[in-house]
Parts: C-alpha cells; sequence; structure tokens
C-alpha cells in the first residue's frame, strides 16, 4: 500500500539513475555472447543422437567448427571471469567507502548473509499471501544466486573444459579418469546453466509481470525513479539518507538503446527458448 | 519377310550343287545383314558378320562344326536349329557350370559367332567387360542393386573411372564358370571361403587377419568369427580411410561387440564421431584393424602396456597418467565405476535440487505476481 502510493507520487519516469556502470554491461554483455555460443555449439555434442542436434552443427559447418567456436566461446568466458575479478578487486581497494567487514556482509556486496535468508522466507510468504512483500536492497537474494551460480558454474565448467581441452598437459598432473569426471562434470553442469540461465533467470529477471516483456537495465544501466522506490525501497532510502541519491541521477534511456536492448533480448530469448525446449524435449525422450 | 526367306531358299535350292554344306555356302544367305527370322513375335536377326567370325577364336571351324545337326543338310535347312553343344569341347567349363547351377547360355556371357579370347580387350569376358556383361542380368535383380553398388565401390572406381585392369571383377570373387550362391558352402563368396578369396588379391591383410583374435577363432569356428564382409561391404566396399566406413565401422564392430559400442558412443570419441567427426578415434585407431588382438594381449594396440603409443598417435605427447582415461566409461554402472556413479549422482541431486527449488519459487512468484497486476490494474480503474 505504502509502496503504491510511493510509486504515484513519483510519477512515470520522471527521474533515473544509473545502476550498471559501462563495465557491468559490457561484461554481462560478453557474458550472454558467449553463453548463448557455448549451448549452441556444446549441447548439439550432448544430444549428438537426435535430429536436431545434427542439424544445428551441420548448420554452423560441421561439429568440427562448433568445436572451435565452443572453445572460443570459452576463452570469452575465462577473459570475462578475469575481467570482472580485477574489477572486484579493484572495487575493494580504491572504491570501498566502508570497512571490509561492514562492506563485505553489507549490502553492496554479492555475499548472502542472514538478511539474505529471510528474504526468502519473506518472498515465499508473499508467494502464498501470508505477508507483505520483503524490502529488497541493491542486489536480491535471486539476483546474488544468479551472480555466484555463474562464478561456480565458470569455475566448474570452465576447468573442467581447460581439462578437456588440453588434456595432454593436465595429464601431467592429474591421472587420466578425471577426465572421465571432467566430462560428467562439464555436461551435466552445462545442462544446469543452460536451463537455469533460460527459465529461472529469463523468468526473475525479464518475464515475471512486473518486467514484461524485459527489464532493460543491463543493457541500458538505467532504472526509473519509480522502478528503484518499489524494486529497491532499502538502497533507494540508504541513499537518500546518505544524500547520496542525486549522484546516481542520469539521463533516461535513450530510444535507440531501448531499441537495441530489445533487440539483443529477444535475439537472448528466442536462443534460449529454442534450446531450452529442445533439451527438455530429448531429455524427455531419453528417460522414456 | 518369311516369304523372303523362302523364295531366297528356293532360289538356291535351284542353283547350288548337291555338296554338303560348307561355310562359304551358308554364308551365301547368313551374309545378309537383313536375313531375319520371327520367333515369338520378334524379328531376331540371322546375319552373321564374316569379317568379325574369321577373326573370333572358333575363326578356322565350318559352321556345322557348332551346328552339328546341319552337317548332313544339302541346300535348305529347317528353322528350327538344334542348340549349340559348347560342351563338345569345352567339357570342363560345360561340367562346372552345370554343377554350380549357374542359369545362363554359354553365350549368354560369351556370345555366339564374335566368341573371342578373355585376353582380347574386345571380348565381353574381358576384365574391363566383365561387369557389364554381368549386368545384363543382374541389374536390378536384386535390391540393393549390386551392380549400382559396384561402380560406387573401390573396385568398381578403380576398374571403371581409373581403368586399371587390376582391379577386382565379378569372376574374380564369384568365379567364371562356377558361380554358386553365398549360401552354397562351395561358394567363392559362402562365408568359409570368402577371407581366402579376398586373399588371392589382398595377400598381406590376409596374413595379418590369421595372427589376429578374429584369425584365431575362424580357424577353429568360422561361423564365430568375423570375416572380410562382414566388415566391409561386399559391392560397394569403402575404402577405410573413407569417412563413409569411419563413420559405420563402430556400427559394423557393435554387431558383435554391442556393450563396447554402446559404452563408445557415450563417451567422447563416440559423441563426436556421432556428429560426424572422423577426425577423433573410432575402434580401429585403438585396437587395430586386421591384426586386432585382445586387450590382455601383450601385442595389443589396446593393451595398458602400449597406450602411450596408441594415445600418442592422436595426442602427441600422451603420457602413463593419460591413457587412464577411460574410454569405455559408463558412469550409469555403479559396480564398475563407482566414482564416476557418485559424480554423476552427485550432479543429478544438485540439478533436481535445484530445479525443483527455483520451478516452484517461479510458479509461485508468477501467480502471485499476476494477481498482484490484476489487482493494481483494477485499482487503477476506479
Amino acid at each position: 500500500m505504502n509502496e503504491n502510493s510511493h510509486m504515484e507520487n513519483a510519477g512515470r519516469g520522471e527521474r533515473w539513475y544509473l545502476r550498471f556502470n559501462y563495465y557491468h554491461r559490457f561484461l554481462h554483455a560478453l557474458i550472454i555472447i558467449s553463453f548463448l555460443g557455448l549451448v549452441l555449439t556444446g549441447m548439439p555434442l550432448k544430444f549428438y543422437h537426435t535430429a536436431w542436434a545434427q542439424k544445428l552443427a551441420g548448420l554452423m559447418g560441421g561439429i568440427g567448427v562448433a568445436g572451435l567456436i565452443h572453445r572460443m566461446c570459452g576463452a570469452i568466458t575465462w577473459l570475462y571471469f578475469f575481467l570482472h575479478l580485477i574489477f572486484a578487486a579493484y572495487y575493494v581497494v580504491k572504491v570501498r567507502d566502508e570497512p571490509l567487514g561492514k562492506w563485505f556482509l553489507g549490502p553492496n556486496s554479492m555475499v548472502p548473509w542472514i538478511k539474505d535468508l529471510k528474504d526468502v522466507i519473506g518472498h515465499v510468504l508473499w508467494f502464498l499471501g501470508m505477508g507483505e512483500r520483503p524490502k529488497f536492497d541493491r542486489f536480491t537474494y535471486w539476483e546474488k544466486f544468479d551472480y555466484f551460480a555463474v562464478f561456480w558454474g565458470v569455475g566448474i565448467i570452465g576447468f573442467s573444459g581447460l581439462m578437456l581441452w588440453f588434456p595432454e598437459f593436465f595429464a601431467q598432473m592429474v591421472p587420466g579418469w578425471t577426465f572421465n569426471i571432467a566430462i560428467i562434470l562439464h555436461s551435466d553442469e552445462a545442462l544446469l546453466a543452460a536451463g537455469f540461465i533460460f527459465t529461472i533467470h529469463f523468468f526473475n529477471t525479464h518475464l515475471r509481470p512486473e518486467k514484461f516483456p524485459l527489464d532493460h537495465v543491463i543493457f541500458t544501466g538505467r532504472i526509473s525513479e519509480e522502478e528503484f522506490q518499489h524494486e529497491r525501497p532499502l538502497e533507494y532510502e540508504r541513499m537518500v539518507e546518505q544524500g547520496k541519491l542525486s549522484s546516481l541521477e542520469t539521463t533516461p534511456p535513450t530510444k535507440t538503446s531501448l531499441v537495441w536492448a530489445r533487440i539483443a533480448g529477444f535475439i537472448a530469448y528466442g536462443v534460449g527458448l529454442i534450446m531450452i525446449l529442445l533439451i527438455i524435449y530429448s531429455a524427455l525422450k531419453e528417460l522414456h | 519377310m518369311p516369304k523372303a526367306i523362302f523364295m531366297t531358299i528356293v532360289f538356291l535350292a535351284v542353283t547350288s550343287s548337291a555338296m554338303a554344306m560348307g561355310t562359304s555356302d551358308c554364308l551365301d544367305c547368313h551374309s545378309d545383314d537383313s536375313l531375319t527370322k520371327n520367333v515369338r513375335g520378334s524379328e531376331i536377326s540371322l546375319f552373321v558378320d564374316e569379317e568379325i567370325y574369321g577373326q573370333s577364336i572358333h575363326g578356322d571351324l565350318d559352321c556345322t562344326d557348332c551346328h552339328e545337326d546341319l552337317a548332313d543338310v544339302q541346300d535348305e535347312h529347317d528353322e528350327e536349329l538344334k542348340p549349340v553343344l559348347c560342351s563338345n569341347c569345352h567339357d570342363d567349363a560345360a561340367a562346372e557350370m552345370e554343377a554350380a547351377g549357374h542359369p545362363a547360355e554359354c553365350s549368354d556371357c560369351h556370345g555366339k559367332h564374335a566368341i573371342l579370347p578373355p585376353s582380347d580387350s574386345r571380348s565381353s569376358v574381358y576384365d574391363l567387360n566383365v561387369p557389364g556383361t554381368c549386368c545384363t542380368c543382374h541389374s536390378d535383380q536384386e535390391t540393393p542393386d549390386v551392380c549400382v553398388q559396384y561402380e560406387s565401390g573401390m573396385h568398381g572406381i578403380v576398374l571403371i573411372r581409373s581403368g586399371m585392369i587390376f582391379s577386382a571383377v565379378c569372376n574374380d570373387c564369384h568365379g567364371s564358370h562356377d558361380i554358386r550362391g553365398a549360401g552354397d558352402p562351395a561358394s567363392m563368396v559362402a562365408r568359409v571361403n570368402i577371407n581366402s578369396t579376398c586373399a588371392s588379391c589382398h595377400k598381406g591383410v590376409a596374413e595379418t587377419y590369421k595372427g589376429s583374435i578374429h584369425g584365431e577363432i575362424f580357424a577353429d569356428s568360422p561361423e564365430d568369427a568375423p570375416v572380410c564382409t562382414s566388415c566391409h561391404s561386399a559391392h560397394d566396399t569403402e575404402r577405410a580411410m573413407d569417412d563413409t566406413f569411419l563413420l559405420t565401422v563402430v556400427k559394423r564392430c557393435s554387431s558383435c561387440h554391442e556393450e563396447m559400442g554402446y559404452t563408445f558412443s557415450k563417451n567422447y570419441h563416440g559423441q563426436v564421431t556421432g556428429m560426424g567427426y572422423t577426425r577423433a578415434a573410432q575402434c580401429p585407431d585403438c585396437h587395430g584393424a586386421h591384426g586386432i588382438l585382445p586387450t590382455d594381449d601383450p601385442a595389443s594396440m589396446a593393451n595398458p602396456d602400449n597406450l602411450v603409443a596408441t594415445c600418442g598417435k592422436c595426442h602427441p605427447g600422451a603420457n602413463r597418467n593419460f591413457t587412464m582415461y577411460m574410454p569405455h566409461a559408463d558412469y550409469h554402472d555403479a559396480q564398475r565405476y563407482p566414482m564416476l556413479y557418485y559424480v554423476y549422482l552427485a550432479m543429478v541431486v544438485l540439478l533436481t535440487g535445484t530445479f525443483a527449488f527455483f520451478g516452484i519459487h517461479t510458479l509461485l512468484w508468477f501467480i502471485r505476481a499476476y494477481l498482484e497486476k490484476l489487482r493494481s490494474r483494477s485499482g487503477g480503474a476506479h
């Protein structure tokens, strides 16, 4: 109730604030490109016995070419992983304006803490009509989960991928049966990642009724005041309290940037939706 | 036309002397290239080309040496002649034909008046011409068409396209007169004989095979061992380095080694092979082809002591550690691969858990968010 009246007072699209800087957006673009590339070139191998896998690989010029694209996208994945680590280190050393411990467990950190646990419970209770919607901060628990899913995913898939890319090199350190394990991890973790991103992440971030059809913030970096207050009230209030809100204020997203955001977003949806349907279809068929 | 023939015969009867017939007498009529007779509605030429007959291997023989029933005929003869008995001279070939039961007349393959020695390039049974001769009957006789298959197979390509005379033609494998069906144990292409038939050219391969486990089994019980044609197609024979062979070799080996074929397909080499990538290892790359030996044989390519060299063919720098990769592992098999099984199980739990939690979470969220949206919309309408 309170939120709703607040929203109306703020008016529609009056003020805009910067949520993601260029670096964030650039890294996310790298993730989109490399991830779609990896799924398109990797899944045919996992489902090699299906007609769609053969066709998809054929479109790319055969599984040899697909393998090459897959490795290139893998390299991009490692690139953004390290670019992010550099950014994180830079943030902790140069940008952070609060004590390390306070920052680490605070709202500007991706580390999940007690508030996130409370939010999970509170959110589910709200789903069930058994309470108020929790007030979220800069990063919600599902966003933190997304973040660590990618972090863990890149670690597991990326490292097992490297092992399978350079088996002769890794065999100098580990026995060959670790490649058998690496294949299981690589393949099933990839299934988890693709399944999660193309359903849960797409819904949580873009497709749920409040955001439908697309939340452009990751492309434009901008969030409207109305949405800021509704989606991240704690951060908004803190910014007001600390007098930092005006420093976040920015120009509204341009029409062109919104068009590009939609094009990029819908391409990703399209690829994701097709792939997830093919995967589910084949997985069910295999179970059968 | 029969009237014309009749008139000719009458004319000849009147003009010729009363002597036994000689070749020149016959040719008085049969050198006419318009001379025909009617057999069941179709015109059959009775023309004999004197020049070609003269060059044929039978050129020195008189007509009546073969057409014996005409030996005593004066001037004219019946329209119906008795069949020519080649067996009068060619008794060995005739006996073979008789025993084998190939339902063809001598003339079907050799022709009639223009018979040339097989070494003559104009002969219908000259090596380059044999497939064409056999295929006058055998084309479209079987499915798939063996003639089409032969043409696209290695033997056919070498013979027809490259024009190489040493390539195998029909009779090299099936015999010339002793042609028997593959089901006949005496056939050159019967299961028990096919290896030695192929070995008449592929000598070295045959020797290697004899030393292999397959050769060893063949020596004891031929029915239980793969023979040449178990892995190599009979007519559309591929080259072993061709993609078409490499992409199907797993299936061929799997027709006996079923489980190995299955576990191969569940692992990396098998998956990329299944996607049409032949640079990955297929069965022969690790196990060998003709000289294949069981893994516990110290000379086997797949023996653990030889794996560094075997894997190293594709993976230069492969070491002992490297060879501990299990190319036939099956992570569903908890008995033999417990470690892989539990890793797989952990992944299943992780995937199921994540999707179950977020699946429910998402569904509930959608319902709630949708209800909220409806409510705020109706609120806005007031």
